[in-house]
C-alpha cells in the first residue's frame, strides 16, 4: 500500500499514526484544559464585529458577521460549501471589499490595513485551493516558501537567495516534507507534501491566528493526521485557529467551539458536546 | 543546474532546427544554403571589424530585450518594445532639440532621462489599462507600435524635420558631434558602459531583490502572490515601466550614438527582435546577453549577405521568423526526443 509506505518513511509517522487512533480521546482532553484557559482570558486574537462585504459574483457576501477567536482556541466554521466561507477567509486576509463592521487582530483594528500588514501582526492563511491560492506549482519550493518573507521586505532591497534556500531546507526538514531539492518545482510534490510546504510557511513561531480552510482536503490518512497535530500544537502555543471545513466529524473532533455559516451569516454557535442533528439543522436553515 | 543545462540544450536545438529549416527554404529558392551560412558567420564575426559591427547591433538589442524579459517574467506579454523604442527616441530628440546649444553635460543627462521617460510612458498606458480593466496588453502594446511609428513619421517630417534633408526619408537634423556618444560605427566606451550597467542592474533586480522574485512568482501564479498580500499593481506597473524605460534607453542610444538622428521607420525590427531574444533566452539576463550577441551578429551579417552570397538582406528575417516559429510552437516533439535521449529538460 503506497499510503502506508510513504507514511512509514517519514519521521513523524508513528506520532501521526498514534494521533489518528487516539485523536478523539486526546482531542477531548486537550479541549478541556486549553478551552477553559481560553475562556478565562478576555483577550482575542481575532474579532469580527458586524462585518459585511460587498457583493461578489462567486460567493454570498458576509452579512453582519460577528466572531471571536481567543488565544489557544480552535473555532470551527461549519456550513454547506458556498455559504460565504470563501468570503470570510478573503475578508480576514484583506482581499475582500468590506462595506461595514470591523476586524481586529490581537486588539489592533485592521479593517483598513493591507494584507501584508495583517500578516505582520501574525495572521496566517492556509487557503482553500492548495494548488492555486496556496502554491505556485511551476515555481521552486524555496520561492514558494519564502514568498511571505519577501513581502515583508522593501521591494527593491537586497536579498540573498542562497540563504533563503538554506532556511527553506531547514523548515521543510522540520516539517518532514519529502522532497529532493529546494529548487525543484512545487508541482512535483504529492498533495500531502505540498500541504506541508504551506504549513511550513504559514505555521511559524510568530503566527497569532491561523485561518485554515479545509486544510486536510484530499490528503491521505497520515497527512491528515499530521495537519491536525500541527494545528493543535499551534493552538497549544497560544495561537488562535479558525478552521473552515465541510467535514463535521473533523470539526467536532478538533474545535473548542463551532459556528455555522448560512448565506453569508453566522446563524448558530455550538459548544461541545456537539449535537449533530442541531448543527445539521442550522447548516440547512431548517426550522427547529 | 541540470535544469539549466536542459534549457540550454533545448534552446540550441531550436536554433539548429531553425537553421535547418532556413537551409531548406534557401535551397528550394535556388540559393546555396551552405554559402549562406558561411557568409553569415563571416559577415558577423570573421571579417575585419565584424565583431564591432555585431556588438553595435547587439548592445541596444540587449538593453531592450532585458526590459521585455522583465515584463514577460511578471506575466505581461508586452510586445510594444518597438513603439516604446520609438517614443523614447522621439522624446529624447525633442529634448536635445529644445536644449539647442547648451553644454553637453546638461544635454546628455536630460536627453537620456527624456528618452527613458518617453519609453516608460508608452508602456504605462497599456499597463494601466491591463491592471485597471483587464485590457489585453498584447493588443494595446501592438497597436501602440503603429501609433508610435506614425508619430515618428509626423515628428520627422514636421516639428523636427531636417530642413536640409533630401526628402527621401523624413529625418531630424544630425546631432552635432559634441552631443554624440559614439560615431556612426556605433561602438564606444560610453555605450558599452551603459549596456554593462544595465546588465548588472537587471541581473541584481531579477535575482537578488524581492521585486524580481515576486514578479517571477506573480507571472507564474498571480492568485498565490495576491493571497500572500502582494500588490499586483505595484509589481505589474513597475515591470511595464522598467520594460518601456529600457526600450526608451535603447532609442536614446540610437539617437545619440550610431544613427545621430531620428528618421521615419529607422530600425524597424528592433523591438520585435528584442521580443524574440527574450523568448529564446528564456527570460534570463545572462542568456539574453549571449542571445543578443547572436542576433546582433545576424543583423550585422544582413548587411554583408548581398555582397557575399548574392542574397537579399531580408534572408535574415526568414531566419528570425523560423526561430520565432520554433520557440513559440514549443515543439512537443523536441521535448519528447530530449526525454527519450534521457536529457534533462
Amino acid at each position: 500500500m503506497i499510503v502506508g509506505q510513504s507514511a512509514a518513511g517519514s519521521g513523524s509517522a508513528d506520532d501521526a499514526r498514534a494521533l489518528v487512533g487516539a485523536a478523539p480521546v486526546q482531542g477531548t482532553a486537550a479541549r478541556d484544559t486549553s478551552a477553559s484557559a481560553a475562556l478565562d482570558s478576555h483577550e482575542s486574537v481575532l474579532e469580527l464585529a458586524d462585518l459585511s462585504t460587498a457583493k461578489d459574483p462567486e460567493e454570498p457576501p458576509l452579512d453582519r458577521v460577528s466572531l471571536l477567536v481567543r488565544p489557544g482556541e480552535v473555532v470551527g466554521v461549519a456550513g454547506v460549501q458556498g455559504n460565504g466561507q470563501r468570503t470570510l477567509v478573503k475578508a480576514i486576509a484583506g482581499l475582500a471589499d468590506t462595506t461595514g463592521g470591523d476586524i481586529h487582530l490581537g486588539g489592533t483594528r485592521v479593517s483598513r490595513l493591507s494584507p501584508v500588514s495583517r500578516r505582520t501582526l501574525g495572521l496566517r492563511v492556509i487557503p482553500f485551493e492548495r494548488n492555486s491560492e496556496g502554491l505556485s506549482l511551476t515555481s521552486a519550493l524555496w520561492e514558494n516558501w519564502s514568498v511571505r518573507e519577501l513581502l515583508q521586505k522593501p521591494l527593491f532591497s537586497f536579498v540573498d537567495p542562497s540563504a533563503l534556500r538554506l532556511r527553506c531546507d531547514e523548515a521543510l526538514g522540520t516539517w518532514g516534507v519529502r522532497y529532493a531539492s529546494a529548487t525543484q518545482s512545487a508541482g512535483a510534490l504529492s498533495g500531502g507534501n505540498a500541504q506541508k510546504v504551506i504549513l511550513a510557511r504559514e505555521v511559524d513561531e510568530d503566527a497569532r491566528l491561523i485561518v485554515a480552510a479545509q486544510p486536510a482536503r484530499g490528503l491521505d490518512i497520515g497527512a491528515t493526521a499530521f495537519v491536525w497535530s500541527a494545528l493543535r500544537e499551534a493552538a497549544g502555543r497560544g495561537c488562535g485557529v479558525l478552521l473552515i471545513s465541510s467535514d463535521l466529524d473533523e470539526l467536532f473532533d478538533i474545535s473548542h467551539r463551532l459556528v455555522v455559516m448560512l448565506s453569508g451569516r453566522v446563524v448558530a454557535e455550538f459548544v461541545p458536546p456537539y449535537d449533530i442533528a442541531a448543527v445539521g439543522r442550522a447548516m440547512t436553515g431548517a426550522s427547529t | 543546474m541540470s535544469f539549466r543545462a536542459g534549457a540550454v540544450i533545448r534552446t540550441l536545438a531550436f536554433i539548429v532546427l531553425a537553421l535547418a529549416l532556413c537551409g531548406v527554404v534557401f535551397e528550394l529558392a535556388g540559393y546555396s544554403a551552405l554559402l549562406m551560412f558561411e557568409s553569415v558567420v563571416e559577415g558577423a564575426f570573421l571579417r575585419a571589424g565584424g565583431w564591432a559591427q555585431s556588438l553595435r547591433w547587439a548592445l541596444p538589442l540587449f538593453i531592450t530585450a532585458t526590459g521585455v524579459a522583465i515584463s514577460f517574467r511578471c506575466g505581461f506579454f508586452n510586445i510594444g518594445a518597438q513603439g516604446q523604442f520609438y517614443v523614447g527616441a522621439i522624446c529624447a530628440a525633442f529634448v536635445a532639440d529644445v536644449l539647442g546649444s547648451a553644454p553637453a553635460a546638461l544635454v546628455l543627462p536630460a536627453t537620456f532621462l527624456a528618452g527613458m521617460a518617453g519609453g516608460a510612458l508608452w508602456a504605462l498606458w497599456p499597463g494601466y489599462l491591463r491592471l485597471r480593466s483587464g485590457t489585453d496588453e498584447v493588443i494595446t502594446t501592438l497597436m501602440g507600435n503603429f501609433i508610435a511609428a506614425l508619430a515618428l513619421v509626423y515628428v520627422t517630417s514636421g516639428p523636427l524635420k531636417d530642413p536640409s534633408g533630401t526628402g527621401q526619408q523624413a529625418a531630424s537634423p544630425l546631432l552635432p558631434a559634441v552631443y554624440r556618444i559614439s560615431d556612426s560605427q556605433g561602438i564606444s566606451p560610453a555605450i558599452i558602459g551603459i549596456a554593462a550597467a544595465v546588465a548588472l542592474a537587471m541581473w541584481v533586480l531579477v535575482n537578488r531583490t524581492p521585486f524580481g522574485m515576486l514578479a517571477s512568482l506573480a507571472g507564474r501564479n498571480p492568485t498565490m502572490v495576491r493571497f500572500q498580500g502582494a500588490r499586483l499593481w505595484t509589481l505589474g506597473l513597475s515591470s511595464f515601466l522598467i520594460s518601456g524605460g529600457l526600450a526608451g534607453l535603447a532609442g536614446t542610444i540610437e539617437l545619440l550614438g550610431p544613427t545621430g538622428r531620428i528618421a521615419s521607420g529607422f530600425l524597424p525590427g528592433h523591438g520585435f527582435t528584442a521580443v524574440l531574444i527574450a523568448l529564446v533566452a528564456n527570460l534570463s539576463v545572462l542568456a539574453t546577453a549571449v542571445v543578443s550577441m547572436f542576433f546582433g551578429g545576424l543583423a550585422s551579417a544582413a548587411l554583408y549577405l548581398p555582397i557575399l552570397a548574392g542574397l537579399p538582406a531580408a534572408a535574415i528575417d526568414i531566419f528570425n521568423a523560423s526561430v520565432a516559429l520554433f520557440i513559440t510552437a514549443r515543439s512537443g516533439l523536441l521535448d519528447r526526443l530530449l526525454r527519450a535521449a534521457r536529457l534533462p529538460t
